[in-house]
């Protein structure tokens, strides 16, 4: 933690509401990134920052100075998110019996893109292939390349042992070259060829 | 094996150091990736790639406009101030007494949900469900000697034991759900239609499922429910009344065991896991000289349970084993025994600890 936020996280214990906005500036960017990764409602998750930031501020007094706020309020929204999504009806949350989860399945990555060929110009590319992959594993990779945060502060948020994060790590990068060289190696040739076989349909 | 195959873009994105020096920007003079792709210039591509890759993570576009975040922290900082502005001072004298006051609610509450709870024990048994239900209902008790298979007008089984005694709807096949109220023990081989969840109430427990096969036995004040094949989720009957659905949902193999006294779900492993329906291929050959990774990710598919281990500890193990038809942790042992290592179910989890091989 920087000195600027130690002091800020005092001012902020103190009462301070200067302090508190200014912990919203610098964080409420970060954890609104972080959350989207398993809470794709915008509205439900900007009221799950507002509500976890509501109750810190009533609690300021009891809190214990943290070692790494970030992680601190990392960790406290995802619990928040996953405690506002128990309440939701219980008929969502019971998954199909069709779908297991041990395998994850490898579909139609040309069909996608043909589809989307003009979005995927706004769309850049790592997100385009992040989508192909479980919301978890999007969420550890984000925490590792977006917010670069080590195995240890990794898994200090998700609350898991290093090892699990060092496998879980592992396997979403694979999975992540296996859909990148689909997406980007192979599929390029794919559609040019396709090109061509139209543009000879013409002649 | 080509070695420089081991060389992906993963490899590079996996490292610390790695990552950190794209961040910094330093030139690669004088680093160990010179010196790699110095060794090979086949691995550039790849490691040209993965620089680039994180390179355009870092500048990844936020999700959030900046009209939102203005608007999200100033919808905090309002809230904020509406609550300060509720705390009035109060005058010392009123304090006492709202204090007496908060003391006094505090323990009539207590009190209360302590009553109820102590009410609500035996709020759930068989009779008093049986009784309470609106739709007419049929009873069929098995009072031969061992077990007797009935189907229900939906096609479903139940394998019910000795003694042991359902209810359901006579309009099962038309009601929304269809409820089945059990006493005893009992194998569910359960039909599957997504439009009628089928329900089996057990003691205070409620277990639901929309097709699949799983087994309910009550012992005493406990009721567990060890799953099959499929997805099975259970609740408490009281949170289940009152629409809080706090459920616990179960995979093959593992099962939810509801104490009635302590009204608490723990959820465990079940004692004989077996292999998983489709899955039984997996694990029908010798393994000859394999990574004892892939072993374990072999048995993670095969009885759909989590194995947690050190990759990294037990790189270096490779072993010879045959598996066949012997039990879950026969297999455990067999392996364990040979690379050394201990092993722990926690919850759900196999947890594989040891030294690794040299």
């Amino acid at each position: 933690m920087t000195e600027q936020e130690k002091e800020l996280w005092k001012a902020f214990q103190n009462g301070s509401k200067d302090a508190f906005e200014e912990i919203l500036r610098i964080f409420y960017r970060p954890m609104f990134d972080y959350g989207f990764k398993f809470q794709k409602d915008h509205d439900q998750l900007s009221d799950d920052i507002h509500d976890l930031f509501l109750s810190i501020w009533d609690r300021r007094a009891f809190l214990t100075p943290t070692a790494n706020l970030k992680l601190y309020l990392f960790s406290a929204l995802r619990n928040q998110i996953f405690r506002t999504k128990k309440r939701l009806p219980f008929v969502q949350e019971l998954p199909g019996e069709d779908d297991d989860h041990l395998f994850q399945e490898t579909d139609y990555a040309e069909t996608k893109i043909l589809r989307n060929e003009a979005t995927d110009e706004q769309l850049s590319r790592i997100s385009c292939v992040m989508l192909k992959l479980t919301k978890r594993q999007q969420e550890i990779l984000h925490l590792r390349f977006f917010e670069n945060l080590s195995n240890a502060q990794i898994a200090d948020v998700l609350n898991i042992s290093e090892p699990s994060v060092y496998n879980l790590l592992s396997i979403s990068l694979k999975l992540f070259r296996n859909y990148w060289n689909v997406y980007f190696n192979i599929l390029p040739f794919f559609l040019f060829f396709h090109k061509l076989l139209i543009i000879s349909k013409l002649w | 094996m080509d070695k420089y195959n081991n060389y992906h873009i993963d490899f590079f994105l996996a490292d610390d150091g790695f990552v950190e020096w794209v961040h910094s920007g330093k030139p690669i003079e004088g680093t160990r990736w010179e010196a790699l792709l110095h060794s090979d210039p086949n691995i550039r591509p790849e490691f040209e790639q993965a620089r680039a890759l994180v390179m355009e993570w870092k500048g990844l576009p936020s999700q959030l406009s900046d009209q939102k975040l203005s608007h999200g922290i100033q919808r905090i900082m309002t809230s904020v101030n509406e609550r300060d502005e509720v705390r009035v001072p109060l005058h010392d004298a009123y304090r006492i007494w709202f204090k007496i006051a908060a003391i006094l609610i505090l323990m009539i509450g207590l009190g209360w949900t302590v009553m109820r709870q102590f009410n609500d024990k035996n709020a759930y048994t068989y009779e008093k469900l049986t009784q309470r239900t609106e739709s007419e209902l049929v009873e069929i008790l098995n009072d031969l000697n061992g077990d007797h298979e009935i189907t229900l007008p939906d096609g479903s089984k139940i394998m019910l034991s000795k003694g042991s005694r359902v209810s359901y709807s006579k309009h099962l096949l038309t009601d929304s759900t269809r409820n089945v109220f059990l006493k005893g023990d009992g194998f569910f081989s359960v039909v599957k239609d997504e439009k009628h969840p089928f329900l089996v109430y057990t003691d205070g427990l409620v277990t639901r499922v929309v097709g699949t096969s799983f087994k309910i036995a009550s012992i005493g004040s406990e009721v567990s429910v060890a799953v099959r094949s499929g997805k099975v989720a259970v609740y408490r009957m009281r949170e289940f009344e009152n629409n809080r659905k706090d459920d616990i949902l179960l995979t093959p193999n593992q099962q939810a065991v509801f104490t009635t006294e302590q009204n608490q779900i723990s959820r465990k492993l079940v004692e004989d896991p077996l292999v998983l329906r489709g899955q039984e291929q997996i694990l029908n050959f010798d393994y000859v000289e394999s990574p004892v990774s892939k072993i374990f990710e072999s048995l993670e598919k095969a009885y759909g349970i989590k194995i947690i281990y050190d990759a990294e500890t037990f790189s270096s193990c490779n072993i010879t084993i045959p598996l066949r038809e012997e039990p879950f942790f026969t297999k455990l042992d067999i392996i364990c025994k040979t690379i050394q290592a201990k092993y722990n179910v926690s919850g759900n989890d196999v947890i594989i600890s040891g030294k690794g091989c040299n």
